[in-house]
């Protein structure tokens, strides 16, 4: 097989690049096979995951074939006629570099563990995704299956990684015990419940694979902001947008989650997120605010909530809730006063307590502790309490 | 070459050259932060941002190549808003006082700010809280002013290979720094400052500043060149002898003087007091290092090969045959120009022969270096003392005056005509003439200069049993250098600073001295000298020979027909070498008073300058006699360079020196040259980096163009 029949049959099988690159993976490397570029600098073959992938589910394509990482690597590298070729592990995947050490050595291939892999470093190389390199080694064994990888994230716990066929329902890898859905993120990008109905297919940007599902209990913007402090983690700090963009949509996202966003916030949430995509020079910058613009477009009425209505719909933002002690309920039995770190609950045996809102941090180690059910939170109205030290049952609401 | 069109502009550009770089050189100016033009693009700063035909995106100006019929455009609505946002998002974590700055006025930021027009005012404004790090020579550090271009990382990993500066990260706050915050001394730092020199901001400083001076940017950068006074390229002759080529080396140092090896010997180094290189640790061995290129140099690139013009027949005679008379001789003679030396005393050299003993700087040196300016043709008359200078303008064109400060000074005080009390000049030349000093057993020196040392040291060697130096000055402001003090008491020199000299003792023939202890020596706003004395501490020093070294004065008197000032200096008017008299020109000790042989040897070469205007020629006196080459910009890593220390010279034991006239100072040993010479900070390296555009520079360009 000469290397154009070769690059043929990568395009014939419709290899796709399944990094920040989406496309077809013969495209891509259209411009190191031209050959007509004569500045062109020595070509370097890197296999990573996404900068952005905090997740890292996506190793597993190493973990259980990395026999195929390499192989695909090794194709790629000859077609390209790269110098060197790199697969970059995580920084703490150390043991799973030594054991690849050795094999990856006999293709020429070196291993470095870094979660990072500075684009600018590679000017003019090809950077591929370790998924798309295993597919490139199936593409050649003749094992190739189109698809994607992905993995269920639900309540803080992230299933298997499957590999999906094109055309599956997003409905479908969710699987049906669900229950009441409000919100999806797939990849770096957040939907609301009607991607449920998508199609998974070529095109679609399944990012690191991870499809998170959120319920009700969940408050969008203050995901937004995990995200946001996420992304600022992991940049580089090179890129204007990356560094000081994503801290200025953090810092307004945490003032509106803490009940002091100002509505001039908004637009300048937007105009700082839609440049991020185009004014950065890799993934984690290109996509830090994507979830963040996917709340601003799909979850609009929570920023109204926040800002405007001062409340939390999902009552996650602890500002905008009141913790108190129902009157009717108290046992004064004292153990919410034992565990408040603030010291502020009042109160004595046999009394109704009382929190001290000015001090209380809303940290909820009283709603835990009370055996019934007393201590109670409310994005809403609190109801008549007790003003004074009052005996249990004694406390007549007028 | 390809065409590209930028703002409706076409332009023919090398093919792959970035599109901000071709729009810059051809008078379009696109805003730009983290471009630099002898860096690598970074990309990140989003300032040069361009649409381009065919692309829906902004793209970063200095990171796209030009390609045949690309259309830009630096100018939309969408770009100034982009170009805004991006200012605005960096002015975020600026500190917003710009005044307080000592970049002030000469800011890359502020410009931008000035033409984009943005302010913070959108964002939520922070201060980063980063301490200013002032605890490194040379450099200061406000990470507070960062505005993360990565100038500074770029230019010590990439352009100096140096990899000391680094991408830091604290509580999520960027910043550039030394890894573990790292002294810059301890990471290894070469201490080039290119850091600072691409900085745009006030955050990478020179802790002297550069804009406010009063000197040219490249002499407050490159100081040593700039306090030798005859800019002699110090940087330059330093990396020769670093990579051991003498002849190159010497060549360097031949461009600005003729007496390489006797500067090696005695030069009196203001280069050294200046080498920034003492902010690490001591300033460089330029003056050993030079003796040493020069005694392995064999005049490969300067034999035979400077500057001859052709005969004018001007014909110039030289008084004085010192550093100052030789110099000028030498260069007038390259110029075409007949020269005449004319030396009152039996051989050339001056001060240099009959002044500086022969210990520090042996005769030979001197007949050597000398032979060189003969060999050009330049004509000497020996024992020639001239009385009338002015009637020799009859047969010269022009006479220069060269007869440097001849004349010894005595204090007046009591005592001073007694027998046994000598003067410095003749004490010395008798000495260096082998001729009989009239110096008895016991001496008294009475001054702190190298002079005066020379007197005390010369007399241990003639056979002195005592030896007394006074001097007024205190230990810490004596003026002569401190390796001559310390030598001259290895010698068993007894020396008594802070002393004044009240009056010589004896009869007919001196005794002793009498002095008091100072309490304190100033001078008042007139210059003149304010002592206190310590009460009750007259004390009485026993000797039979008192030699004043309190100063020398030209040998010349008003019958001359010269106006002389102050000190019987040769008055010459304000910026010049010339006289007043038509033709005549002075130069040297004798017009400034007694100074040093480099600074004689500046003086000799702008009076050759004037004088070669004077009959005709451009004064254009420079030569270009080593290679040109572009120093190597990589310098690269060394671990520990700036705890290296200082290559000290071998001296001769004081057992082994004191009774002899042996050549005290044995030169920086060989093996060692190569690594003193490797210290050297190669400040004048940074003169390599140009300075990047700013807006106003193309505003100022148009307004001319109009106007």
């Amino acid at each position: 097989m000469t290397k154009e029949e070769a690059v043929g049959t990568v395009a014939s099988l419709g290899i796709r690049e399944l990094g920040v690159y989406n496309g077809s993976l013969a495209d891509s490397w259209k411009p190191f096979l031209s050959g007509d570029d004569s500045e062109k600098l020595p070509v370097k073959l890197v296999a990573a995951l996404n900068n952005n992938d905090s997740e890292k589910v996506l190793l597993e394509v190493v973990r259980s074939s990395p026999e195929k990482v390499l192989d695909g690597m090794e194709i790629a590298g000859y077609l390209l006629g790269a110098e060197e070729m790199i697969l970059y592990l995580p920084e703490a995947e150390t043991a799973l570099k030594a054991e690849l050490e050795a094999s990856a050595a006999d293709r020429g291939i070196r291993i470095v563990n870094d979660d990072f892999v500075d684009r600018r470093c590679f000017e003019g190389c090809a950077i591929h995704h370790i998924a798309t390199t295993a597919a490139l080694a199936d593409g050649f064994a003749g094992s190739y299956a189109p698809g994607v990888y992905a993995a269920v994230r639900k309540n803080g716990v992230t299933g298997e990684l499957k590999k999906i066929p094109y055309g599956t329902k997003v409905s479908d890898i969710i699987g049906t015990e669900q229950g009441e859905i409000k919100a999806v993120q797939i990849g770096s990008r957040l939907y609301d419940a009607s991607a449920l109905e998508l199609e998974i297919d070529e095109n679609f940007p399944m990012g690191n694979g991870v499809i998170t599902v959120f319920d009700k209990t969940a408050c969008m913007i203050e995901e937004a902001e995990k995200r946001l402090y996420e992304s600022r983690k992991m940049g580089c700090g090179k890129c204007t947008f990356c560094r000081e963009g994503l801290l200025q949509l953090q810092s307004f996202v945490k003032d509106i989650t803490k009940g002091k966003g100002k509505n001039e916030y908004l637009p300048l949430l937007h105009e700082i997120g839609e440049a991020l995509p185009y004014s950065t020079m890799c993934s984690i910058g290109q996509t830090g605010a994507d979830f963040l613009t996917g709340t601003l477009t799909r979850f609009e009425s929570e920023y109204d909530g926040h800002i405007r209505k001062k409340a939390c719909v999902a009552e996650v933002c602890t500002a905008f809730v009141t913790i108190y002690i129902d009157p009717e309920l108290c046992t004064g039995c004292g153990e919410c006063m034992d565990v408040c770190p603030e010291d502020c609950i009042e109160g004595k045996s046999g009394f109704i307590h009382m929190i001290d809102n000015l001090d209380c941090t809303k940290c909820g180690k009283c709603i835990e502790v009370c055996e019934e059910g007393a201590v109670k939170k409310t994005a809403g109205r609190v109801p008549k309490l007790p003003d004074r030290l009052t005996k249990c049952g004694k406390f007549k609401k007028r | 070459m390809v065409n590209i069109t930028i703002d409706g502009i076409r332009l023919e550009v090398p093919e792959n050259k970035n599109v901000l770089d071709c729009a810059l050189d051809a008078g379009i100016y696109i805003p730009h932060l983290c471009h630099h033009p002898n860096l690598k693009e970074l990309g990140s700063c989003r300032m040069c941002i361009v649409e381009m035909e065919g692309e829906s995106e902004v793209i970063t100006s200095c990171t796209l190549k030009a390609k045949e019929g690309l259309n830009i455009q630096t100018n939309s609505d969408r770009i100034r808003k982009l170009r805004n946002l991006a200012l605005e998002l960096l002015l975020a974590g600026h500190p917003e006082e710009c005044t307080t700055c000592p970049k002030y006025g000469n800011c890359e930021l502020q410009s931008l700010i000035q033409y984009i027009g943005a302010n913070n005012a959108r964002m939520k404004h922070r201060s980063k809280g980063f301490k200013v790090e002032e605890g490194n020579p040379l450099i200061v550090h406000d990470m507070n002013r960062c505005v993360l271009c990565g100038r500074c990382v770029r230019a010590c990993n990439e352009l100096r290979g140096v990899n000391v500066l680094q991408y830091q990260r604290k509580d999520l706050e960027d910043y550039v720094g030394t890894l573990h915050n790292k002294l810059l001394k301890d990471a290894d730092c070469r201490f080039c400052t290119a850091c600072t020199e691409v900085c745009p901001t006030g955050t990478i400083r020179d802790k002297i500043s550069v804009a406010g001076a009063e000197q040219k940017r490249e002499d407050v950068l490159v100081p040593c060149r700039y306090a030798c006074p005859a800019h002699t390229n110090i940087p330059r002759y330093l990396r020769y002898i670093k990579e051991e080529k003498y002849d190159e080396a010497t060549a360097v140092i031949r461009e600005k003087l003729p007496f390489p090896k006797a500067l090696g010997y005695i030069c009196n180094h203001a280069c050294e007091l200046e080498c920034k290189r003492k902010e690490l640790n001591e300033p460089m061995a330029i003056r050993d290092l030079k003796r040493h290129a020069a005694e392995q140099d064999t005049g490969r690139f300067w034999k035979g090969k400077g500057k001859q013009l052709t005969d004018t027949g001007k014909k110039v005679c030289v008084i004085g045959g010192g550093p100052a008379g030789m110099t000028a001789a030498y260069y007038l003679r390259k110029q075409g120009h007949e020269v005449t030396i004319k030396e009152a005393l039996p051989a050339l050299g001056g001060m240099m022969r009959y002044g500086i003993p022969e210990y520090r700087l042996p005769g030979t040196i001197i007949d050597e270096e000398a032979a060189v300016i003969l060999e050009t043709g330049v004509k000497v008359e020996t024992n020639a003392r001239v009385e009338n200078p002015a009637e020799l303008l009859k047969e010269y064109d022009a006479v220069l005056m060269a007869v440097g400060t001849h004349k010894g000074v005595k204090l007046p005080i009591e005592g001073n005509d007694l027998e046994g009390v000598l003067l410095n000049i003749d004490f010395l030349r008798n000495a260096s003439m082998g001729k009989e000093t009239g110096m008895g057993r016991k001496v008294i020196v009475l001054g702190g200069g190298n002079v005066a040392f020379d007197c005390a040291r010369t007399a241990k060697r003639l056979g002195a049993e005592e030896i007394h130096l006074a001097c007024l000055e205190s230990a810490d402001t004596m003026p002569a250098d401190e390796e001559e003090i310390l030598q001259a008491r290895e010698e068993g020199i007894h020396v008594y600073p802070s002393r004044t000299f009240e009056s010589i003792t004896g009869t007919d023939q001196v005794t002793g001295a009498l002095f008091m202890e100072v309490e304190s020596f100033t001078f008042d706003e007139n210059r003149r000298a304010v002592i206190q004395k310590k009460t009750d501490s007259e004390h009485h020093i026993e000797a039979d020979t008192v030699i004043f070294a309190v100063g020398q004065i030209p040998a010349i008197s008003e019958e001359a027909g010269l106006k002389l000032e102050r000190g019987n200096r040769i008055a010459i008017e304000e910026g010049q070498n010339t006289t007043g008299l038509k033709g005549m020109f002075a130069a040297g000790d004798a017009v400034y008073g007694t100074k040093s042989v480099v600074q004689a040897v500046a003086s000799g070469r702008t009076a050759a300058s004037e004088i070669d205007r004077y009959l005709g020629g451009d004064g254009d006196i420079s030569e270009q006699l080593a290679p040109e080459e572009t120093p190597e910009p990589y310098i690269g890593q060394i671990e520990g360079f700036g705890y290296l220390g200082r290559a000290e010279a071998d001296v001769l034991d004081a057992e082994a020196r004191k009774d002899n006239f042996k050549l005290v100072n044995l030169g920086i040993p060989a093996e060692k040259a190569c690594g003193e010479a490797g210290r050297c900070l190669q400040c004048d390296l940074r003169l390599q980096i140009a300075k990047p555009k700013i807006w106003s520079d193309f505003s100022d360009k148009k307004e001319a163009n109009e106007s």
